[in-house]
């Protein structure tokens, strides 16, 4: 082997050690650095990355903020992951005095998280800034009725903020449970298209006894979804709300309110049971396959785009599903339906209303905490916020009349509003740029301005299948729900140590045993006791309790 | 007594060699070893460890008293047991096999191979599972029809083959990476005993009983002894991905049940965790020592 | 090979066996890997519609122009070379040099520091303790943060300890003390060169492991800069892995899942890579015979 490789080796280890002391020496020389320049106007902001933009220092809207603002900024680049981030976010709390001066993130801190920190002083509290009109000129701009709900969302139980908000509503994303029927199977069968439970089920039978899609195999699945699909895929809530009005477990939990304005559990109704009973019977009758409980998102996709089309009735929230869907045949036979009617005339879909997110924190390490409540209010000016999301006016987007002539939007094209406000020029959301931070900001955009953007590059077109469903969809999904939703909840400490146990097991509880009962697994009649005992062994009780307690203190706080 | 430090004087590079890992060890590794003590802790990331509120075993007797600690405990131990049983075996008689074999060109493909898998990360390998298995599409569903005509039962929504499906595939991933110790420590062997018992007119496999297994006896007791110290750290990824709302009863193990509970408030509570951790690693410690201390009495090779 | 008539029939048996079964082995392992490869070349649409089992659908160099096009990747390819050599040359002079010294019966307190090793690999503090431990050091945000901490795995560190006591035999070191040989010169001389195969496993593991990691860059490091490949390939995927509901036009969400599902499998090929350019170096030691030589002499 040689002395020489050994020498070389120890050599190397030597080094090694050494540089570690420079690098010491050279770290305790940048803090001292950054002491002599306060008279600059610094800030660091740890940012959730995304691969999408390639440089966040060289890019055009940290120039433009730059710009704007008067503040340097530099970056700590955060995990694209949410629980990476939450997971590095909690280790930078445990030392104070090294944390960045701003953290922000796309919707990463649940309530419970941000109050912990903002409590313990790790976050500052926002409120003098925030009611103080000279100090934050663009939230104040904001009309009263989406202050409200911003206000809601983001004081914490404990009275106080810590947070500013990324409030862009728009109509496509609250109702994701969208409901297909296989158009071009119907008229072959001569069917209408179903708008009640009852109708569904004698289409699905024809579907699986009449051989619909002519290749002699009995091969057809009835009613097809995936339960553990995130985004509307989970067709038996979508048939649940036939019965009873369930959001689809995403948020709160699946709690809601009833008639009187209390915290309810819907999945201990006796209208939870009737669609438990209506789900069993399709499964009984060979209607809706096993596999809805336990395939995955590839084999979801996998059946949805078989050689031959198998699926007779889905949900789903995003026609990628179905791959590049104005090429996909399967997704040309599939044709968008009204929320189905009930036997006792119920006829919602899973609905959450719209909770803007915290996006930005100011740490008890900033020692300048004017100059980034600065950065914080500025992102929520209008014209700010078009440059955040849109990109580089001019390049990315336009409001110039002729590059918006001819063209429309959902919204604009259904008399929503009167016309568009801007189209957008390029196709920046699917490329790597470094124009934008990808809209991972605090932003204003109010429901008109969300919803009158046009695609320059894409015109509208009532004809195309695409934009018939946006059309379908504010017409009959985004209204389908009782007037009084549960908000999002914000839980006190107490409250929350009181709910973790529930919150945790309970929605996989409701998933899993929705699954049993559907199967047959569990008995819908014989079983129910027993599964209401099961849940309330697991803490509902408690977490209805709570839940009301927090519901009502977050009134109380909106009426101030 | 005289004798032991005539050794270490005598011995005093040995020492000095191993001050550096030492030094490492002391501060990497026992130093932060401290932070254990959170799991007699609430918390409290402004007061810092050993200022946090000290709440005794509550941490532990809110897990023991989760609602489904014994499923999940069953559910772990099935689990741990069943893998160690399949998966220790497997790489060692593969190793033997492999060691064996004419050809050499062949043996290199092979050995390259097998252990590729191993690099696959655990998201393809279960959705690759998964597409397998699927009773419509799948290779299975397809011939499963093809030899009986009719259409296969849905495996993935039985949790009783949950373990099952678990193990194997382990088996199938992990074999030809686990191997590669056992064909370095068969490297090692000197051909000149081979040669010495072909003349003695042994057979290959004779040859295989006599001098193979020996020469990676040690290697194997002391991977024994480290598996059997590894039984409470039954994968957590693997698991979680395999999940499904069917077989939850069976697959819900410790460390995915506490990914689950620290999700839900978004709150990490690294007290639980460590707890949980802490209970794990007694265990596990336990059983290295008495599988140690059996693999000395019965080969002479131990850890300690 | 050629002598296969002459074997006798019982090793013919044994030959046919064993060789069945590798190669029924081999072809159930070999699977995967095919379609790891098939996969990559595929189209996203194809690979989402389950349609790919043995070679390419639609295909398609998706995949790897997202990986590959993804100007950052580059910074990471750097980084992880580096933290790979550097970090494996470290952890492979720590490891051994312990080994060789706690492998020797003859020093008194090697089987109780071994327990303090051993100790190490069960009982952790944590991930806040740890993460205190670096800031201290002043190792945050600096490469080091990679390379000092993981320096020793314990678990190979028992494994070339085993290794050393069951194939260099203790009557090697009394005849080398015999001719005025120190301990540090029979380690180097001797031991290591013996050790050839121990060595190669040992920067098989340690070198696969730090290409692999990513949790500890993931804490410790705030600079693209520093960032191994892991964390950028990570950002890849979820940015592939994205909330619809976070964009609400219809077709750019369809635009969006198009780039989604191939980009897992051409992230499996390109962290194999290393692993595969080691690996022939590393089995050209696990060849009988390193041995022969030493025992006679």
């Amino acid at each position: 082997m040689g002395k020489r490789k050994w020498n070389i080796i120890l050599g190397t280890m030597i080094l090694g050690f050494g540089l570690i002391l420079t690098g010491c020496g050279e770290k305790q020389k940048k803090s001292t650095d950054t002491g002599d320049q306060n008279s600059e106007k610094k800030l660091t902001v740890a940012i959730q990355t995304s691969s999408f933009v390639t440089d966040y220092e060289d890019n055009f809207f940290t120039k433009y903020l730059e710009k704007k603002t008067g503040i340097d900024l530099t970056f700590y680049q955060m995990p694209a992951d949410a629980s990476e981030f939450r997971t590095k976010v909690s280790l930078m709390v445990t030392n104070g005095e090294e944390m960045p001066d701003v953290i922000i993130c796309d919707n990463c801190l649940t309530p419970e998280t941000i109050l912990d920190y903002g409590s313990k002083g790790a976050f500052i509290p926002l409120n003098d800034y925030i009611y103080d009109e000279k100090k934050s000129p663009n939230f104040n701009k904001i009309p009263k009725e989406d202050q409200d709900v911003i206000l809601q969302a983001i004081t914490n139980a404990d009275g106080k903020i810590y947070s500013l908000p990324k409030y862009e509503p728009e109509t496509w994303n609250l109702t994701p449970y969208r409901m297909y029927i296989n158009g071009s199977w119907l008229k072959k069968l001569n069917l209408q298209p179903p708008e009640t439970t009852e109708e569904l089920y004698q289409v699905l039978k024809a579907f699986r006894e009449q051989d619909p899609n002519g290749n002699g195999q009995n091969d057809e699945i009835g009613a097809y979804g995936f339960l553990n699909g995130g985004y509307g895929e989970a067709s038996p809530w979508a048939l649940m709300n036939s019965f009873v009005f369930y959001n689809g477990g995403g948020q709160n939990g699946g709690l809601s309110l009833d008639e009187n304005g209390k915290v309810i559990a819907p999945f201990t109704t006796e209208e939870w049971k009737d669609g438990l009973r209506y789900m069993n019977q399709l499964y009984e009758e060979g209607l809706m396959p096993a596999s809805v409980f336990t395939d995955d998102d590839t084999q979801f996709k996998a059946t949805l785009n078989a050689e031959t089309n198998v699926v007779g009735f889905v949900s789903s929230g995003s026609t990628s599903v179905w791959g590049d869907a104005t090429k996909s045949i399967n997704f040309q036979e599939m044709d968008i339906i009204k929320p189905l009617k009930g036997p006792k005339g119920v006829a919602y879909t899973p609905y959450s209303s719209y909770s803007p997110s915290n996006a930005f924190f100011i740490t008890s390490a900033c020692k300048d905490p004017d100059l980034a409540f600065l950065l914080g209010d500025t992102l929520l000016d209008n014209e700010t916020g078009l440059v955040a999301r849109y990109g580089e006016e001019g390049v990315d987007w336009s409001r110039e009349e002729s590059d918006m002539e001819g063209n429309s939007s959902v919204a604009v094209y259904s008399g929503m509003y009167d016309k568009l406000s801007l189209v957008t020029t390029s196709n920046l959301w699917v490329e790597q740029q470094n124009q934008t931070w990808r809209n991972v900001n605090p932003r204003y955009a109010s429901l008109k301005q969300g919803t009158t953007v046009g695609n320059k590059l894409i015109p509208f077109d009532p004809d195309s299948k695409n934009d018939q469903l946006g059309l379908v969809n504010l017409e009959n999904y985004y209204p389908a729900h009782p007037e009084e939703i549960l908000p999002l909840l914000h839980y006190s400490e107490e409250e929350a140590a009181a709910v973790t146990q529930a919150l945790t097991s309970i929605p996989d509880y409701i998933k899993q045993s929705t699954s049993e009962f559907v199967i047959g697994q569990r008995n819908i009649d014989s079983d129910w006791e027993n599964y209401k005992k099961e849940l309330d062994s697991m803490g509902l009780s408690e977490w209805i309790k709570n839940a009301q307690s927090a519901y009502e203190r977050m009134k109380k706080q909106e009426a101030k | 007594m005289n004798n032991t430090l005539k050794k270490i004087k005598s011995r005093w590079q040995i020492y000095l060699m191993l001050l550096v890992p030492l030094v490492w060890l002391i501060i990497f590794a026992y130093v932060p070893m401290g932070g254990l003590i959170l799991a007699f802790k609430k918390y409290n990331f402004q007061l810092g460890i050993f200022k946090s509120e000290w709440v005794g075993l509550d941490n532990f007797v809110k897990f023991f008293q989760s609602f489904k600690f014994p499923i999940i405990l069953r559910n772990t131990l099935t689990l741990s047991i069943y893998s160690l049983l399949a998966t220790f075996p497997i790489p060692i008689i593969f190793a033997l096999f492999l060691n064996s074999m004419l050809g050499k060109r062949y043996k290199k493909i092979i050995q390259t191979v097998t252990y590729i898998p191993y690099f696959i990360s655990i998201v393809v390998m279960v959705g690759l599972l998964f597409q397998l298995l699927n009773n419509r599409i799948g290779v299975y569903g397809n011939l499963y029809r093809l030899f009986t005509g009719h259409s296969a039962p849905d495996i993935l929504a039985e949790g009783k083959n949950f373990k099952h499906i678990y193990v194997w595939s382990g088996v199938w991933q992990n074999t030809g990476y686990s191997a590669i110790i056992y064909i370095a420590a068969l490297s090692g062997v000197d051909s000149s005993l081979h040669e010495a018992a072909m003349i003695d007119g042994a057979s290959r496999f004779q040859r295989m009983i006599h001098i193979d297994i020996p020469a990676i006896l040690p290697t194997a007791s002391i991977m024994l002894v480290l598996a059997v110290g590894n039984i409470m750290n039954i994968g957590f990824e693997k698991v979680l991905l395999m999940q499904n709302n069917l077989n939850l009863n069976y697959s819900e193990i410790i460390s995915t049940y506490v990914y689950k509970v620290g999700l839900a408030s978004g709150i990490n509570d690294f007290s639980l965790s460590t707890a949980i951790g802490l209970f794990n690693s007694v265990i596990n410690f336990v059983l290295l020592v008495i599988a140690n201390t059996t693999s000395k009495k019965l080969s002479g090779n131990g850890i300690f | 090979m050629k002598n296969f008539r002459n074997y006798s029939r019982s090793d013919k048996m044994y030959y046919i066996l064993t060789t069945a079964f590798l190669t029924l082995f081999f072809i159930i392992v070999l699977y995967p890997c095919i379609f790891v490869i098939a996969a990559s070349f595929s189209s996203g649409d194809a690979v989402q519609a389950g349609k790919v089992f043995f070679w390419p659908v639609d295909f398609s160099l998706e995949g790897y122009k997202s990986v590959f096009g993804t100007k950052t990747v580059w910074i990471g390819f750097r980084n992880s070379l580096f933290y790979m050599v550097v970090g494996t040359i470290i952890n492979v002079c720590m490891t051994m040099v312990s080994a060789y010294c706690l492998s020797r019966p003859d020093v008194p307190g090697t089987n109780g520091i071994m327990l303090l090793f051993t100790f190490t690999m069960f009982f952790s503090g944590g991930m806040i303790p740890s993460y205190l431990l670096v800031q201290k050091l002043h190792l945050l945000n600096t490469m080091w943060a990679l390379i000092i901490p993981g320096s020793i795995s314990v678990y190979n560190l028992i494994v070339a300890r085993t290794f050393i006591k069951s194939s260099i035999p203790i009557e090697l070191m009394e005849a080398a003390r015999m001719d005025g040989c120190s301990d540090f010169r029979y380690f180097i001389k001797i031991v290591l060169p013996l050790s050839k195969a121990i060595i190669a496993v040992l920067v098989l593991f340690y070198g696969v492991a730090h290409w692999n990691s990513f949790f500890n860059a993931m804490i410790y490091l705030n600079k693209r800069e520093l960032f191994p490949l892991t964390l950028f390939l990570r950002e890849i995927l979820m940015a592939d892995q994205i909330d619809p509901s976070a964009i609400q036009d219809p077709e750019l969400q369809a635009q969006f899942a198009k780039a989604a599902g191939v980009i897992k499998y051409a992230l499996i090929v390109v962290s194999l890579i290393p692993v595969m350019v080691i690996y022939p170096f590393v089995q050209k030691y696990f060849v009988k015979g390193v041995m022969i030589g030493s025992v006679k002499g």
